[in-house]
């Protein structure tokens, strides 16, 4: 018991750190996987994409290009409002090759559950292909701060919840998580039963 | 004398409610303590693989849930070149979720996280969308339909709900095929080096807690029922060898035999070895007996191979009832060669020899890749993977326990040992063989690789055993410590396979 104790204790110890230091920074996605060519920029050209609603807060953008002819132009990425007014902007230099995921920095975050497009503009000189599917772009939107994933629990069990039977929701993931520190204890007691079965086996025919 | 004194009295034609129970707690009663304590962990953990992994997120799930709902909706097998591949009911979820989007792309994309949607598809699912015109053109519709019909009734169980309440019904029925592989464990490893338990409880956990066979068991796949269908074969042979044929262990063989075959046709492999158990079953019996035995086990395989013949009746003039590998388009099939075979099988397991030409264009070495990787778990569409270090940790164990293990073999002495050897030799080597000629013949066609870790769980089994044979010669003072230190490590390798899972899909 003692060594399963020992064993137990130090691994959920060490999975608790690493994951109190595994930094997150996805915030949501467009959801659109970046599997075909959409449109190409010419320079000086724009495409937007909208309207999107943001789940939670974001501090970048990431999107998946690739340059007719390398080197790639540089692209500057703007959120904006329903209106047209330009929340956040961010931008890339000239210079990457072939199927480039480049990350746009905003100079200011955007809050959650606003309503905004995102547009792409190519400074050229060469062309530039947008990736994503069905005539629409792929995109990441990636949190200003990163955040723990030990932090974020309550976050993936809400988010686990959707799409699932009626009776599911964040508690049962919960009490699955329970359960699952709970059968640290039920194996303790299986191996304790295992090894005293065996010992009175190996006592003769009088044992109980 | 309670025996005698129940054969004295006449059988009622149906025994009385309270009597049906007090036998139902007697079995209850049998079953031993970690047993029962490690099936309760393995459900537990099998209900969060349920739930936690998101819509059509296993490999090839999609068109496995379209063929059970094909069968469960129509009562026809997919296949017609007149209908769509998925019902629209079906369409509905997957396009809502995001489900076909977000296969082999885990690490770019997300699935849907908005409240709003989820609701929205509520509704929408609400409104009564086709359940019965999908049923079209399906990849496995060269698949026989037994997983199909079993998981058919968690589909039929939840009738009144919408596709997501259905499906996740049929991921939470695989548990109890998850269970069935750990009892098949505990039974094989116990009827070969006897009431041990914890050996036992050291081999059924191994098994009972790989993430591999957790994911695939709580998904919608063959597999699933593949794996204990196997896992029973291998225990009932041993038990056929072992026990000298006994005429109830080889019927109850033959059955799970043909059931095997009737999930999954690669498991056509496992008839050789059914086979051999039997002749050594035979053998092994005194020779007076032999007519009473072969009796039985005739009948049965006459009975066992009735349905599986009408399978392959059936496909004769529709689809195929293996799957078909056809050349790429615009590409020129190179012919089978028993020399490329081998050159293949070589690269498959050793590092390629300056002289021999490419036939596996993947990174690495593919057994360690595929075999240990995959086979003990990468989730998802293979794409969501746990960190490195772990497969190395995993790798390193695994070999350590071939390599003991097949020292351990070596020392056997004794017709009885060897015959057994030859039996799980036998299932092991036909299946290896069916895979790579499988794998070899779509490499020619230019159709890529095939192969996949999951492929080889059918062989779980066997590897517990193995766990619990290397277990089980440790002196004793070392049991114990042992297998209090390999059963949390299982535990902790579940907690980091959840959580990889989580957060590639919720962060």
């Amino acid at each position: 018991m003692i060594v399963f104790a020992a064993v137990a204790v130090a691994g959920v110890g060490a999975l608790l750190a690493a994951a109190a230091a595994d930094q997150r920074w996805t915030a949501f996605s467009a959801d659109v996987p970046p599997s075909q060519p959409v449109t190409a920029l010419s320079p000086g050209q724009q495409f937007c994409q909208g309207p999107l609603k943001a789940i939670v807060g974001f501090g970048s953008v990431r999107a998946w290009v690739s340059p007719n002819a390398p080197p790639g132009a540089a692209l500057q990425l703007r959120v904006r409002s329903l209106s047209g007014a330009t929340i956040a902007s961010g931008r890339i230099p000239a210079g990457y090759g072939h199927f480039f995921d480049p990350t746009f920095n905003l100079g200011v975050p955007v809050r959650g559950s606003r309503r905004v497009y995102v547009c792409l503009r190519s400074a050229g000189p060469e062309p530039v292909t947008l990736l994503g599917a069905n005539r629409r772009l792929a995109f990441l939107f990636l949190r200003r701060q990163p955040q723990s994933l030990l932090s974020l629990l309550p976050t993936v069990f809400k988010r686990a919840a959707l799409f699932r039977p009626g009776w599911v929701g964040p508690w049962t993931f919960w009490l699955l998580l329970i359960g699952l520190i709970a059968a640290f204890v039920l194996g303790g007691i299986a191996v304790a039963q295992a090894a005293s079965s065996d010992a009175s086996d190996r006592a003769g025919p009088s044992a109980p | 004398m309670a025996a005698t004194s129940t054969k004295a009295e006449p059988a009622p034609l149906a025994p009385p409610p309270r009597r049906r129970g007090r036998a139902f707690q007697r079995v209850l009663r049998a079953v031993p303590v970690p047993l029962a304590v490690l099936l309760t962990i393995v459900v537990l953990i099998g209900l969060f693989w349920a739930l936690l992994v998101p819509p059509w997120q296993a490999p090839d799930e999609s068109d496995h849930f379209a063929y059970a709902q094909s069968l469960a909706e129509r009562l026809a097998l997919p296949g017609s070149p007149h209908r769509s591949t998925f019902s629209s009911d079906q369409l509905l979820a997957d396009q809502i979720v995001g489900a076909d989007s977000l296969a082999l792309r885990a690490n770019q994309l997300r699935p849907n996280w908005s409240s709003r949607a989820s609701a929205q598809y509520r509704a929408a699912a609400g409104r009564g969308l086709s359940r019965s015109d999908g049923g079209g053109p399906n990849p496995e519709s060269y698949d026989p339909p037994l997983f199909y019909l079993y998981t058919d009734v968690a589909y039929w169980a939840t009738y009144g709900g919408d596709t997501v309440d259905r499906y996740y019904a049929m991921r939470i029925w695989g548990i109890g095929l998850l269970a069935l592989t750990v009892v098949g464990t505990w039974l094989l490893i116990g009827e070969l080096l006897g009431r041990r338990r914890v050996p036992q409880l050291t081999g059924a956990a191994v098994v009972g807690l790989l993430p591999g066979e957790t994911f695939i068991s709580t998904s919608v796949n063959p597999d699933a029922l593949m794996i204990p269908l196997w896992t029973l074969a291998l225990w009932l042979g041993a038990r056929v060898i072992k026990r000298a044929g006994r005429p109830r262990d080889m019927v109850l063989l033959v059955a799970v035999t043909a059931a095997a075959v009737l999930t999954q046709p690669i498991s056509y492999a496992l008839v050789p070895a059914t086979l051999l158990a039997l002749i050594l079953g035979l053998v092994n019996c005194r020779r007076e007996g032999r007519p009473l035995r072969i009796g039985p086990a005739a009948l049965a395989g006459v009975a066992c191979a009735a349905p599986v013949i009408a399978w392959i009746a059936t496909r004769a003039h529709g689809n195929p009832a293996l799957a078909q590998i056809g050349a790429a388009p615009g590409q020129r099939p190179r012919p089978f060669s028993v020399r490329g075979f081998l050159s293949y099988v070589w690269q498959f397991y050793l590092p390629r020899l300056p002289w021999m030409a490419r036939e596996r264009v993947t990174p690495g070495l593919s057994v360690y890749n595929v075999w240990v990787r995959e086979g003990w778990g990468t989730f998802g569409w293979l794409d969501v993977a746990m960190p490195s270090w772990v497969y190395t940790v995993v790798g390193s164990f695994t070999a350590i326990i071939a390599v003991v293990g097949g020292a351990i073999v070596s020392t056997f002495r004794g017709g009885l040992r060897w015959q057994l050897v030859g039996f799980f030799g036998l299932a092991l080597a036909a299946l290896l063989l069916g895979l790579h000629v499988t794998e070899y013949r779509s490499l020619i066609n230019h159709q890529g690789p095939f192969l996949q870790g999951r492929y080889l769980l059918p062989m779980v089994g066997l590897f517990g055993l193995a766990v619990a044979l290397v277990l089980g010669r440790l002196p004793r003072r070392w049991q114990g410590p042992a297998c209090a230190t390999l059963v949390p490590a299982m535990l902790l390798l579940q907690v980091l396979a959840l959580a990889t899972v989580a957060r590639t899909y919720y962060t």
